[in-house]
């Protein structure tokens, strides 16, 4: 599908959206059953190790210490192709590089084999501290990650490696799967640097940003599947896609993708810029969260009956949406805050 | 809940404040309505005892072993009759309703739709042979689930309409004259030969009948569309495949195939060309409510987990004591509230027009042969025929009329649109407040919201629900016409 906002894609971008896609529709598309429900196979080392190979695992790592140095749009752009074939898997990789990234504008040195997908880190966050130790309760990539990092309210940066963690699988998860969530403890060391509040607030930017383009990609694919199949489905003594109810389906996706997408450009040119607000993202993370589980309802909708069965792959939407709208925080307590 | 207080007076109470029109009919009948609360009663002991000690574990078992089949529980059901349900006293059923379907499905659902589709998709099974006027098939049939029932040896019922390319289409007359059939069933020397698939269909691996609608003429499938009662053990039928689903897990749902599978003429329910009109639509009108019923009882299922996790302290505070909360626990309230009167509404023109010819003129009729003779070959063979049908479709014309049983269609349409955008409703509201923080009362919601999805596609989607709605009640150009069947051209064309 064209979006408006890919018509205005500079070359890199186009690129990159390009390499992502195919990756999506030759290795992601093929295991996206398995990484739903064997994630614990090795499926999800298998699939990571293959977006290392695009660069996805440094993303947010500045070129110098060997990562991508990629722009927060560009990031996104990739989130959200990775989020159309495998939300989970967008999960776990935008826990990495957030994590990476941290560490980076701390100061701490980062190892080439993160960067490079040998290893995975995982982003504690939001996280309470408490009498030496970090606890998050719900850490997207938490279970088998190598690396674990946090980030307290002074902006003090803390890690450790992931056999030094206390980790707890959250047993079958109704969504992100891949991501194989977890409760995360560790034990506080000295703190590996700062990253100050501008620093909290980036990451904060780039965590919310990367998710409403993991929302926005789970809105992508349920609309283009739920078109193509309205498209060839015969009931109703037309193609489904021509009666006014299902018309009025998709025509809200289309509504909710391409408004989502244009506030997504516009929001991260902002952090790119460094004037990254987190009220907007949080905002906009709101919306296309809301967005995601509507259009993942619909696509299940249009599907009829076989929406509902697991082959058809769209009741995966359904989870993943609903996975994707309480994490970091529920929509409510987004909304609460917004006024501050 | 699972540990809520089943006691009759608890129930009692509960059903009563709910349900404020049945407070007026206690009045004129304190019976009736002490049997709807008696049931109720038995559905709140069996979930305690049987299925929430089991529902999230054999959800998840049935994600990797879909094929599994929860027998135990529906054997568990037996001594409560719940496959009887709606099987006439005069065969040893139970003899309820709509209502008192509704109030069970409501209440077995609050613990596990997946459970309850099986008794669901069973009594849907059963429907066609009541409102059909299959009497022959009462003595035989129904009287084998109700005394097999008895013996703790469930025989169960299935319904299947749905086709791989019909299923919206199947579900309603003018579309159905341009559907797209993989059925067809053609007319050989004492029957049918029935060639074609089934899809989705529930309880489909599990029945023993199976009521079948498939067009006898390609050509005029609206015209042709007919009820056939299947027999899993006869040639050419088999379950091509189970399905694996997002939710109701338990209840399987399967691929059927038919393969010259020869389907014998006293076995057609009803007439050859009113499986459609009235055939389904009447099925449907009986069951849609029901639907709204289960969905009903999916969001208040949601909606008591919710409530068990608000009430509970975390890090140092009640989430029940934050006004976005308690907006969403009224806000829930409200709309299951909405939704259960729509049901009950629903069930009420149903049982007060068609169910009226069933448990009023027609059985009293019936009950004044002797049991000897109703079950001697030569009064099932005068009930299969033309003639004994005849008689049945002439009783429920005099006692209701096409008016009547529109509107009921109309209002069931309207309380299974109403329930399944409710459980979705509910279950995910529940959802976005609870975070992602694990709790088990998560799970449970979880399985709601995976489990509520499906009640706003089967029994037709809630598209094709508003669309009947408005056909039927507001544009007019849908009636349910019972009387046709009774029009010698328009009836047993093929069965005479
Ligand atoms: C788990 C499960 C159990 C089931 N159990 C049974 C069973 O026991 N027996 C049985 O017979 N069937 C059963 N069904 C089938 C169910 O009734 C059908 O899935 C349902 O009727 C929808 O048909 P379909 O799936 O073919 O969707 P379609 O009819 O193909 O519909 C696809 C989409 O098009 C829309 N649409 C279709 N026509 C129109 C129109 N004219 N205007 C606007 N929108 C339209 C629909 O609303 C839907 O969104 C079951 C289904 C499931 C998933």
């Amino acid at each position: 599908m064209q979006l408006t906002r890919d018509t205005l894609l500079d070359e890199e971008c186009r690129m990159l959206t390009q390499t992502v896609s195919e990756f999506r529709e030759q290795v992601l598309t093929e295991k996206a059953r398995d990484l739903d429900e064997e994630a614990s196979s090795g499926v999800v080392e298998e699939v990571f190790k293959h977006s290392a190979a695009l660069g996805l695992t440094g993303a947010l790592s500045c070129e110098a210490s060997g990562g991508q140095g990629m722009d927060s749009f560009a990031f996104c752009l990739a989130l959200e192709e990775v989020a159309q074939g495998s939300a989970g898997l967008a999960a776990v990789l935008l826990s990495h590089n957030a994590a990476l990234m941290l560490l980076e504008k701390a100061g701490a040195p980062v190892e080439a084999s993160m960067l490079e997908g040998d290893g995975r880190a995982a982003l504690a966050w939001p996280a309470s501290f408490e009498g030496g130790t970090v606890r998050a309760d719900y850490v997207p990539g938490g279970t088998g990650a190598s690396l674990l990092v946090a980030v307290d309210e002074k902006a003090d940066v803390y890690s450790a490696s992931g056999d030094a963690a206390a980790v707890e699988e959250i047993t079958r998860p109704m969504g992100w799967r891949a991501a194989r969530p977890a409760g995360i403890t560790f034990d506080l060391g000295a703190p590996v640097g700062s990253v100050g509040a501008e620093g909290l607030k980036q990451l904060e930017c780039r965590i919310l940003s990367g998710l409403s383009a993991i929302a926005l990609g789970i809105s992508r694919h349920a609309f283009g599947a739920a078109r193509a199949y309205a498209e060839e489905r015969w009931q109703g003594c037309d193609y489904i896609i021509n009666h006014q109810q299902m018309r009025l389906m998709l025509g809200g996706m289309l509504v909710g993708i391409e408004s989502g997408e244009a506030a997504l450009k516009q929001l991260a040119w902002c952090v790119d810029e460094g004037n990254g607000t987190t009220g907007a993202h949080r905002a906009l993370k709101v919306f296309a969260c809301d967005d995601a589980i509507q259009a993942a309802l619909d696509g299940v909708q249009i599907h009829g009956g076989y929406g509902y069965m697991r082959d058809y792959g769209m009741e995966v939407l359904m989870r993943d949406a609903k996975a994707c709208q309480v994490y970091p925080r529920t929509p409510a307590e987004e909304m609460l805050d917004l006024l501050e | 809940m699972i540990d809520s207080d089943t006691s009759i007076g608890t129930v009692r109470k509960q059903v009563l404040a709910d349900f404020p029109m049945l407070q007026e009919i206690r009045k004129r009948r304190p019976l009736y309505v002490k049997g709807l609360i008696d049931m109720v009663r038995d559905v709140a002991e069996y979930n305690k005892r049987y299925v929430y000690p089991v529902a999230l574990e054999l959800d998840r078992r049935m994600e990797k072993d879909h094929e599994y089949e929860a027998w135990d529980l529906v054997e568990a059901g037996c001594p409560n009759r719940f496959l009887s349900l709606i099987i006439p006293k005069l065969v040893g059923g139970v003899g309820g309703l709509a209502v008192m379907f509704s109030l069970v499905m409501e209440e077995m659902c609050s613990a596990c739709p997946g459970v309850a589709n099986i008794f669901g998709a069973h009594a849907l099974g059963v429907v066609p042979l009541l409102v059909g006027g299959a009497v022959g098939h009462w003595e035989t049939v129904l009287r084998e689930i109700t005394e097999s029932e008895m013996m703790g040896k469930p025989v169960i019922m299935a319904l299947a309409i749905t086709e791989p390319s019909a299923g919206t289409d199947a579900e309603e007359p003018h579309y159905l004259k341009e559907a797209r059939l993989s059925m067809n069933a053609r007319r050989v020397e004492g029957g049918f030969v029935l060639n074609g698939r089934k899809c989705f269909i529930s309880n489909g691996s599990i029945a023993k009948y199976i009521w079948v609608t498939s067009a006898t003429d390609r050509e005029h499938p609206a015209e042709s569309w007919t009820g056939f009662l299947v027999d899993k053990n006869m040639d050419g039928f088999s379950v091509a495949r189970v399905e694996e689903k997002m939710g109701q897990r338990v209840c399987p749902a399967a691929e059927l195939a038919f393969e010259d599978c020869f389907v014998p003429d006293e076995n057609v329910i009803s007439f050859e060309g009113d499986g459609m009109q009235p055939g389904t639509l009447l099925t449907l009108a009986a069951s849609r409510a029901p639907v709204g019923a289960i969905a009903t009882g999916i969001a208040r299922g949601a909606y008591e987990w919710f409530l068990r996790w608000a009430e509970q302290r975390r890090n140092g505070r009640r989430p029940m004591d934050e006004q976005r909360v308690q907006m969403a626990l009224a806000d829930m309230r409200t709309r299951i509230q909405l939704a259960r009167w729509a049901y009950m509404n629903a069930s009420l023109a149903f049982d007060n027009s068609i169910g009226k010819v069933m448990n009023g003129i027609l059985l009293k009729s019936m009950q004044l042969i002797p049991s000897f003779v109703r079950t001697s070959w030569p009064y099932l063979k005068l009930f299969n025929s033309h003639l004994g049908k005849q008689v049945v479709n002439t009783l429920v014309n005099v006692y209701t009329s096409d008016e009547q049983v529109t509107r009921a269609m109309a209002f069931a349409s309207l309380a299974k649109a109403v329930g399944g955008d409710t459980a979705m409703y509910v279950s995910s509201l529940a959802l976005e407040h609870m975070g992602s923080e694990p709790s088990e009362e998560k799970l449970w919601v979880e399985k709601a919201f995976r489990d509520a999805k499906l009640t706003q596609i089967y029994e037709g989607t809630n598209q094709l629900n508003r669309l009947t709605l408005y056909m039927s009640d507001i544009g007019k150009d849908l009636t349910l016409e019972l009387h046709k069947i009774l029009e010698p051209d328009y009836a047993g064309r093929g069965v005479v």
